[in-house]
């Protein structure tokens, strides 16, 4: 049988990984893994490309992040503040990423016309609008797909914070759908367990393995393989466990990013990024402020701005910039209007996102919205258009297609096209 | 208009006279109240002084426009018949100036064939007469061009008669419309003068008829102030002459509360702390200054501005005796003002989040101040030490699905007595970011710090407390606020079910007590501040 899934050109690509990874597991089981795998980060940290998405949750204001409209009826009580990117203003309630907008690019123009949730999240994370019957692989499981390194023995794609699926992965199957850490840090049940002796657990791999490799010559389809594919991937994850021990970060950093969750899952985010993992979404929670929108983007905005600009600057230190890409995003922005309740509601007509680092123009902004924040009156753009200019920045070619059973389909919507305002 | 006038005059005269006869049935089963207080039928009695002088001021005003109205009407009728003779001019002007060109031209007809005979006539008898005939016609061709000149200046001059007649029919027509409309809004103004002086006699001499008392199936509306952008508190002046609300369009919207004359005091950003005392306002902004208003003069005018919390300066409070003035911010602080001269004398550090309210006891001892994760702290006036604190916690929820603390103090009041503290926000919250919760009011023994009585209204209802007060007599207290729909809520300090919801047509985001005692005004999120009566209505209203 034919492998139906992420294939095209890519058919033996699969089938080398699957391969490539066995033999890293077992290697890691043999005891050299920690060899192979420090060449292979400070391999990937020179020349892999990278990408972080924080992902906010519920739907962030645009006028209380990057497209504040202070005086007039829809700004509601914040002021914008001038950034290190001349002529830029965002909102007050983010002074610490003020200070790095030099790094970020604003796209101001976003109109996906979706106020639903989950819909609007699925374009976000697709770049198309969700149809019946077919599913879209989201970002992470697509740029996993495309670049992460076949001998990488990390998961292409991790999940910090709520909001993995394993769906995500959709055709291209679910060696890159995206592995969610739990708030502890680590997978669980990484560590081998104490009845088993390490001699033990490698026969019984090398035993699963020959007897898999028996039963799967004319048998290869997305289950066989997602089977067998899980038993490595569980073996590369033990065998580089250390990479998960977040105990090891440096405690100065605490003070730096901050205590709470989404603080640590900034610091994690680096330390993955420094160990080669390829996507890195970071979900921070909650942003559906459909009461007391005002009180509340204090408090969640209060949260994120600084650990997020620590991040940012971190990478930015380290040189890790040039190969990572940042997205800030959400499902949808917030209406204009201000509710009964002092909230704000589902808005997708007119709102922002901001996206910086690998590929892209610091300090520039594409998009304009009108004096109230109502419409957009430049450059409208929609999930397509951004889906585009990720790949762009990340050296891709978004004109591609996937396969799915022989049928193409486009990586990025055909009828949009990069931002290059945004680009380098 | 004077008829007009006197014709109220007569009828309030009468309807006091027929209001006094009418027999008052108790209310309520309530116990029975305390005598009625002095202060509200003597707020009552001036209220009729200023609300009458109000619309005699009006009445005159309107007078005196409808005059000026009449006076411009006759002027412009009397430039419409200037028009129209100075129309009726041109034709005339214009014949006669034809009918002497005509002339003038069969003139110089006449002379220039008799020019022509004189040159090819030869016969020497002739030629003397056709001089003499030749000199006559050049006499005549002679004035009638003058004649020509002249009527060509009558009928220019009769132009420019109907021109500057045009003007003026102009002028004086857009004088009389402006005048009429003039005329009609100080009719409306003085007909609501009217309404309101007819009001305020019902309701003295309904108070002379019976003490007024708290009745909470009589609550009724008694004004709406609307503005053009929606509020976040309101405060009635210790005079009780005016009410103050701060909104979201920055400004500072003043009422005078006999006249409904509105008065806007400008500012930049959004306005939910607002304290009066003598000629001093207060109010703090969400860009964190704190303003002082001297409202002695009209306009109020701005004497000084402090940047008082980083952040939102979510409060402000005058102590009793006017020397301090305390602020509360999103910087976790509370802060101490000279209320003369601005001067901070002390930063009151402990909260641990935002402070969202705060009050003095009216002993003057003691200050508390409210917070988002529900802690109420107490501090000691002088030594500003914390003394120490509520358990206000029911008004805080952490929403583990959204991961956000919400509720917290959001309104603090004493009773007179000093004897209650009532501390009002959101409890038993489980939908933060659609502000799913019950508006709640916790109650505490001022003296064992203890907690009395979690009160909450009587049905039904998602929203937080965003004002409170207690009545003068101490036993009640009043509340009012929202989430989707507003409400005021009357709760016996004695029970924690509330013995009246009041539906409101909007959320409230406030409420303050009139010193009559039976008076309060809230501030709306529909553009409105609006005045409600506590006290038994009149039976005219009630009937209503």
């Amino acid at each position: 049988m034919n492998c139906h899934y992420a294939c095209g050109t890519a058919a033996h690509l699969s089938r080398r990984s699957f391969l490539q990874g066995a033999t890293t597991g077992a290697l890691g089981m043999l005891g050299f893994s920690g060899m192979v795998q420090a060449s292979a980060a400070q391999k990937l940290a020179s020349q892999q490309k990278q990408v972080v998405v924080f992902f906010l949750k519920g739907g962030v204001s645009q006028l209380e992040t990057w497209d504040p409209k202070p005086g007039t009826d829809t700004g509601g009580p914040f002021q914008k503040i001038s950034t290190s990117a001349p002529g830029v203003e965002i909102c007050e309630l983010l002074p610490h990423t003020a200070r790095q907008m030099q790094h970020l690019a604003l796209v101001r123009g976003i109109n996906t016309k979706e106020n639903d949730h989950g819909k609007g999240a699925y374009i976000m994370q697709t770049g198309y609008r969700q149809q019946p019957g077919f599913e879209y692989p989201y970002l992470g499981s697509a740029f996993s797909r495309q670049l992460n390194p076949p001998d990488s023995p990390l998961p292409g794609y991790i999940c910090l914070g709520a909001g993995a699926r394993a769906q995500e992965a959709a055709f291209l199957g679910p060696k890159y759908a995206p592995l969610a850490l739990p708030e502890e840090g680590a997978p669980q049940n990484l560590a081998r367990p104490a009845s088993l002796t390490e001699q033990h657990d490698m026969q019984r791999r090398l035993l699963r393995q020959r007897i898999g490799q028996r039963f799967a010559p004319g048998r290869r389809d997305s289950d066989l393989e997602a089977y067998n594919s899980s038993y490595e991937q569980a073996a590369r994850l033990m065998a580089r466990s250390d990479v998960f021990d977040f105990s090891k970060m440096p405690a100065k950093d605490e003070e730096r990013y901050g205590k709470h969750s989404f603080a640590r899952n900034c610091r994690v985010a680096l330390r993955l990024l420094e160990n080669g993992v390829t996507f890195i979404k970071v979900s921070h929670t909650n942003y559906d402020t459909h009461s007391e929108n005002f009180n509340f983007h204090i408090e969640q905005l209060g949260e994120f701005d600084r650990p997020f600009a620590t991040f940012m600057a971190d990478l930015h230190e380290r040189g890790m910039l040039q190969h990572t890409l940042v997205i800030v995003m959400s499902e949808f922005g917030r209406t204009p209007n201000i509710n009964s309740k002092l909230g704000r509601d589902h808005w997708g007509t007119a709102w922002s996102i901001a996206l910086g680092g690998c590929g892209i123009k610091g300090g520039a902004v594409v998009g304009k919205t009108n004096e109230k924040g109502t419409q957009v009156i430049d450059r409208e753009v929609n999930g397509g258009h951004l889906f585009h200019t990720y790949y762009h920045a990340v050296g891709l070619d978004s004109s591609k297609s996937f396969y799915d059973k022989g049928r193409p389909v486009a990586k990025a919507d055909p009828k949009t096209d990069a931002l290059q305002e945004i680009l380098v | 208009m004077n008829r007009v006038w006197w014709r109220w005059l007569a009828a309030a005269l009468c309807g006091g006279l027929c209001l006094t006869a009418i027999r008052v049935e108790p209310l309520q089963a309530d116990p029975p109240q305390p005598p009625a207080t002095v202060s509200a039928i003597e707020y009552a009695k001036r209220d009729v002084a200023r609300a009458t002088e109000h619309a005699r001021r009006l009445g005159e005003a309107a007078a005196a426009v409808a005059q000026k109205a009449t006076a411009a009407a006759a002027a412009a009728t009397a430039a419409v018949a200037e028009q129209k003779a100075a129309e009726r001019e041109i034709p005339t002007f214009t014949e006669r100036l034809q009918s002497v060109q005509q002339a003038h031209a069969s003139a110089t007809k006449t002379r220039l064939a008799i020019e022509a005979l004189t040159r090819q006539t030869t016969d020497a008898e002739v030629l003397p007469k056709l001089k003499t005939a030749l000199a006559a016609s050049l006499s005549v061709s002679s004035h009638l061009a003058a004649a020509v000149v002249e009527q060509q200046t009558l009928l220019l001059r009769a132009q420019q008669r109907l021109k500057i007649a045009g003007q003026a029919v102009t002028a004086t027509v857009a004088e009389l419309k402006s005048l009429t409309e003039s005329k009609a809004v100080a009719e409306k103004s003085f007909t609501e003068s009217l309404e309101l002086a007819r009001s305020a006699v019902e309701r003295s001499t309904w108070f002379d008829t019976r003490a007024p008392t708290l009745d909470p199936e009589g609550i009724h509306l008694l004004q709406t102030y609307k503005h053009t952008s929606g509020f976040l508190n309101a405060q009635v002046d210790p005079t009780g002459e005016h009410v103050y609300a701060g909104g979201l369009d920055g400004s500072v919207q003043r009422w005078d509360l006999f006249s409904g004359d509105q008065t806007g005091l400008t500012g930049k950003s959004w306005v939910r702390g607002l304290a009066c005392h003598g000629k001093l306002l207060i109010s703090t902004t969400y860009t964190g200054q704190a303003i002082w208003w001297d409202t002695s003069i009209s306009p109020p005018k701005q004497i000084r501005s402090v940047a008082a919390h980083k952040g939102f300066a979510r409060a402000a409070a005058f102590s009793p005796d006017g020397q301090y003035v305390a602020t509360s911010g999103d910087d976790h602080m509370v802060r101490i003002w000279q209320a003369a001269t601005g001067e901070k004398i002390a930063e009151l550090a402990g909260h641990e989040s935002h402070v969202y309210h705060l009050a003095f006891h009216p002993g003057g001892q003691h200050l508390v101040s409210g917070d988002l994760m529900g802690v109420t702290r107490q501090w000691e006036v002088g030594t500003w030490k914390h003394v120490r604190n509520f358990d206000s916690a029911p008004l805080h929820t952490y929403d583990k699905q959204f991961a956000a603390h919400c509720g917290g103090i959001r309104a603090i009041a004493f009773s007179p007595d000093g004897k209650w503290l009532a501390l009002g926000g959101m409890g038993e919250v489980t939908n933060a970011f659609a502000g799913i919760g019950v508006p709640m009011v916790l109650l505490f023994d001022w003296q064992t710090g203890k907690q009395q009585q979690v009160m909450k209204p009587a049905s039904a209802f998602t929203g937080s407390v965003w004002g409170l007060e207690f009545d003068p007599s101490g036993r009640y207290l009043i509340a009012a606020g929202g989430g989707g729909a507003g409400a005021m809520w009357i709760w016996k300090t004695s029970d924690a079910k509330a013995i009246k919801d009041f539906k409101l047509p909007s959320p409230a985001r406030g409420l303050s007590l009139h010193p009559d005692g039976f008076r309060v005004a809230i501030p709306f999120h529909d553009k409105t501040v609006r005045i409600y009566d506590l006290s038994a209505p009149p039976p005219a209203i009630a009937a209503k």
